[in-house]
């Protein structure tokens, strides 16, 4: 089963991306906030990280310029309200395999997306 | 992934205008270089009869006149560029000092005759390139040297020799004057592009919280319309539908209103984007919102991967700009075409409507922010719009170096045709 780790504070977030994701067959661990995160990817390995950029502690950036000893298999996703060019350029240079914007991603879609980034299904099938 | 980043209009004209400033620093020094080469060639001429001393000031010559060529080509051939022409002031600043601590070191070379003839033009062309701001600047500079210049001599040779140092007094008052300025101006760069800086946070930050309230409830709305078990009514799935559709272009006037915040530099990050796939997410977004999937159509000649560079986050915000332009001035029921095609690495995009079309008068308004078209001469109630979304589009259509045209014809509709570089996959 692909494990995915979801890094977000914001506990209605949580609730229903979680929710959405062990529906459709992700396992799903969350981190309320940076330094919890780093704390699981120390002794998890995970398949997809999502990845907030406004937490408490450890911001979404510095996240990703700590967890430095990344397993091969991990993809970063970062989903995130901010869309400012240099925090995306930032999070593409730290590893980010894509940043999606959080208003785009509603769980559904996001299930869509995980589906294709861990290769369930093809782009052009996850047209709406 | 092909990452990088590029400035538009905004750090391009700064960048322009560091670059007008920098000729004009290149032909000063340049109109300096001649009249001291020929004033100190013609008097040391005259007063030795001999070549030699010329052909010092000839090599002098040349050698600054490298240096200038190299400055000018570096200012000129990358005009657009913000830190070439720092780089380019920064560089005429540092030589312009060499220059100065060369002369102090053989201070008192040049001959006293000459005096006059370098100090009164030196000084008056000075003159003509002061400005309010420098003239503390370079008399305290001046006054320092000056100093420096007498308690040397006086502690070197017991006394001072005014006829040695007369050039050197006459002459360095101005160039700390040009130093200063220069210094002015690179300060004054580093300020702005603080301010913008913090400018550019703020209202990114400002952006965040608003939109997270708008996330959080679309993120609700779409769990609740994806909840199987609950078995909601038709009546039920279109009034969520509503309030989606609701979210959503309360997310969109956000971003609006974020992109058309005033501000001189505009940054895109660009990676490679199937614009295809954005905009049939786009055309679908929007027919979604005005409960209007029925009326999309498809162009047949659309298909496959088309690629091009760009941010897909503001390219989707554009086009979902267009169509909701669109359906928003067409009644129910009138098909929105839309579609892509590639000719010579040109990707054009064309959006389409049988609506009433736009009057002319307002089509001239509906690229400008807040066109007074839509909020004045129309019915708030139906246009529902702040007269942003084709500026917003085309601020960021050009921003990725394309262009947006609008026609329309009364009662015969509209067409949005977007064109910029891309090639098919």
């Amino acid at each position: 089963m692909t494990k995915v780790l979801l890094i977000e504070d914001f506990p209605v977030m949580q609730k229903f991306y979680k929710g959405a994701l062990e529906r459709a067959g992700y396992e799903l661990d969350v981190a309320p906030d940076g330094m919890q995160a780093l704390e699981k990817v120390a002794t998890i390995e995970y398949d997809v990280i999502l990845l907030d950029m406004l937490l408490p502690n450890l911001n979404g950036i510095e996240f990703l310029e700590k967890f430095t000893k990344r397993p091969a298999q991990t993809k970063i996703l970062v989903l995130s309200d901010f869309t400012e060019p240099g925090r995306i350029k930032r999070a593409y240079e730290l590893g980010a395999v894509d940043y999606l914007v959080k208003s785009d991603y509603p769980p559904s879609e996001l299930v869509e997306k995980l589906d294709e980034v861990t290769g369930r299904i093809s782009p052009d099938e996850s047209i709406a | 992934m092909d990452l990088s980043e590029y400035t538009i209009q905004g750090s391009q004209d700064a960048a322009r205008a560091l670059a007008k400033n920098n000729l004009r620093w290149i032909a000063l020094r340049w109109y300096y270089m001649i009249l001291l080469a020929v004033i100190a060639m013609t008097a040391s001429f005259l007063s030795t009869l001999s070549l030699t001393k010329v052909y010092e000031y000839g090599l002098i010559l040349a050698a600054g006149y490298v240096v200038n060529i190299t400055l000018l080509l570096l200012v000129q051939s990358a005009k657009d560029r913000l830190w070439v022409q720092r780089f380019a002031l920064s560089m005429q600043l540092f030589l312009d000092l060499f220059m100065c601590a060369v002369v102090v070191y053989v201070q008192g070379g040049i001959e006293a005759r000459t005096t006059m003839l370098f100090a009164i033009p030196i000084i008056s062309s000075g003159l003509a390139f002061m400005r309010k701001l420098v003239i503390p600047v370079a008399a305290v500079s001046g006054l320092v040297y000056i100093a420096a210049v007498l308690a040397h001599g006086y502690f070197a040779n017991g006394s001072i020799d005014w006829t040695l140092y007369a050039v050197p007094l006459a002459f360095y008052p101005l160039v700390f004057l040009v130093i200063g300025r220069a210094v002015e101006f690179l300060t004054t760069l580093e300020v702005n592009d603080m301010r913008e800086r913090t400018y550019n946070s703020f209202l990114s930050l400002l952006a965040h919280q608003l939109k997270h309230p708008a996330s959080a409830s679309k993120a609700i709305i779409d769990v609740i319309q994806h909840d199987d078990s609950a078995n909601h009514t038709e009546q039920t799935q279109h009034y969520l539908q509503l309030l989606r559709g609701e979210s959503e272009n309360q997310i969109r006037l956000i971003d609006n209103l974020l992109e058309a915040a005033p501000r001189n530099k505009l940054d895109v990050h660009i990676e490679p984007v199937n614009i295809v796939l954005l905009l049939e997410k786009a055309a679908h977004q929007a027919a979604r919102g005005h409960q209007r999937l029925g009326d999309l159509i498809r162009d047949h000649s659309t298909g496959g991967a088309v690629t091009v560079q760009g941010s897909p986050i503001k390219l989707q915000l554009a086009l979902t700009n267009i169509f909701d332009n669109s359906f928003r001035h067409t009644d129910d029921g009138t098909a929105v075409s839309y579609g892509v095609t590639v000719n010579a690495g040109t990707v054009e995009i064309v959006v389409s409507d049988a609506g009433a079309g736009i009057p002319k008068d307002r089509l001239i308004a509906l690229n400008q922010r807040f066109s007074a078209g839509n909020i004045h001469s129309l019915d708030a109630r139906h246009v529902g719009g702040l007269g942003l979304g084709l500026y917003v589009a085309q601020q960021i259509v050009t921003a990725h170096g394309g262009t947006l045209a609008v026609q329309s014809k009364e009662g015969h509709g509209t067409t949005v045709t977007i064109r910029m570089k891309g090639t098919k996959a």
